[in-house]
């Protein structure tokens, strides 16, 4: 088996675009998950059980479904109901409404790790709420939110190529028809895996970065356990 | 155009039998994936740095890409390497190859939670490093791994309708054969998120009965 360079050489206009389109889809599920999330968790933690109910439900739904089932019930529900949206828009609405639903977890699990406490003694020295929340809940809560929101920022990068399904020019579409002008898959998708780790390395460091400027107290980190050893010649 | 839910309730049958696929394909990856996992777990932990870096890297590799792009690339690159093979055979080696890496990673949590000094306490007893592992180390670490095998295995099954794109016939492809006879896409896509719901839904409630349990054992 040989690589042919030649390939990647010829369409990497195809490869760029695709490029673009995945961090394009991908940076704006990132950025309007997280708020629908913040909202979905308010509504978890609300005092009306009705309210409660609905987003558990949602959080339910989204947690227990397969991405593309979820996809194809929008791109086939939509046109069924009279609403035609290129299919971009479907994808993209499908990715930020599934993510928002892992997203809500995160938030819920990073507002309820903050001891009730916490306010109520930053309030005591003579902060105002807004301060409070600024100064004591605020970074307390990111240390909880960041390392699990960067995992789920890289899960949507990569469920971004199921749009490919519904024939979005992302990244994967683009390995697909470049495959289909060429025959030569191994050379085309190795390309495109490693352009996909390339984008969730980068996703990956930028979320260490963000939670290490972020925090305000040097707290002990949460790091990986050391793999446990045993000597060959016990 | 109006749902209508009889095309759901007279899709089921055939559905249920795609689901059928569904769960047979994500048992028998889940299976390659626990023993690929062992595996890489004993490679890593006995074979010093070099296979700890190799290790590492198939982890990475496989945590930054998409499992679509994984689930293309065993597709086309097992028939051009080695040997023909049917294509769900290649879906259960993809979902398996990257399950193995979560798998790998769950397993290096549940060993790090077994003290250091039971080994010790082996080694003074002067057993064997294999004995080590198949009586004392293993055992222990499957125990305290099965919660998050369990959620392991749902995002397995999840990863499972992906497998439809390389023609296997699992609930999601027989999903777009009834509809393409029918024309009810969004009606019998309802009735596949339906049956996904349950067996996720019961498997996550499974996992998390098992892991009290496991908590009250080790309080």
């Amino acid at each position: 088996m040989s690589f042919d360079y030649s390939i990647i050489v010829t369409y990497w206009p195809i490869i760029v675009k695709g490029i673009g389109f995945t961090i394009a889809l991908s940076a704006l599920a990132i950025l309007v998950a997280p708020v629908l999330g913040t909202a979905i968790a308010m509504a978890r933690l609300s005092r009306i059980r009705a309210v409660r109910a609905i987003a558990g439900t949602y959080v339910e739904i989204g947690r227990n479904l397969p991405f593309m089932v979820i996809l194809f019930l929008f791109f086939f529900g939509l046109p069924a109901y009279g609403i035609r949206l290129p299919e971009f828009v479907v994808g993209l609405t499908a990715l930020c409404l599934y993510t928002a639903a892992y997203f809500a977890e995160i938030i819920r699990g990073a507002i309820l790790s903050v001891a009730k406490g916490q306010m109520e003694s930053a309030r005591a020295c003579g902060m105002s709420r807004f301060q409070a929340l600024r100064h004591v809940i605020f970074p307390q809560m990111m240390s909880y939110f960041l390392p699990p929101a960067t995992s789920q920022a890289i899960m949507v990068v990569k469920d971004s190529s199921i749009l490919s399904a519904i024939t979005v020019t992302e990244l994967t579409m683009a390995g697909q028809i470049i495959q289909g002008y060429t025959y030569s898959p191994i050379e085309v998708f190795v390309t495109v895996s490693i352009c996909y780790w390339v984008i969730c390395t980068t996703v990956s460091r930028v979320g260490s970065k963000l939670e290490a400027a972020l925090q305000p107290i040097r707290r002990r980190r949460a790091t990986a356990p050391e793999p446990l050893r045993v000597p060959h010649h016990a | 155009m109006e749902t209508d839910l009889s095309y759901t309730w007279e899709a089921l049958p055939r559905l249920l039998q795609g689901a059928t696929i569904t769960i047979g394909v994500s048992v028998a990856a889940m299976a390659f994936s626990i023993v690929l996992g062992t595996l890489l777990t004993l490679l890593r932990t006995t074979g010093g740095r070099t296979a700890e870096i190799a290790v590492r890297g198939y982890i990475s590799y496989v945590r930054g890409t998409p499992l679509l792009v994984q689930i293309l690339l065993v597709f086309y690159v097992v028939p051009r390497i080695a040997f023909e093979i049917p294509p769900i055979v290649a879906g259960i080696l993809a979902l398996g190859l990257s399950s193995a890496a979560f798998t790998t990673e769950i397993m290096r949590g549940g060993l790090s939670a077994i003290p250091k000094t039971q080994i010790e306490a082996a080694q003074s007893l002067g057993l064997s490093s294999f004995s080590i592992w198949t009586r004392i180390l293993l055992p222990q670490m499957f125990n305290l791994i099965l919660p998050p095998l369990v959620n392991e295995f749902t995002l397995v099954i999840k990863g499972s309708p992906l497998i439809s794109v390389i023609t296997v016939v699992e609930m999601m492809r027989v999903a777009q054969q009834i509809y393409n006879e029918n024309y009810r896409p969004f009606e019998v896509l309802l009735g596949v998120a339906i049956i996904f719901f349950v067996i996720n839904f019961t498997l996550t409630r499974f996992a998390g009965r098992v892991e009290r349990r496991i908590a009250v054992r080790l309080a």
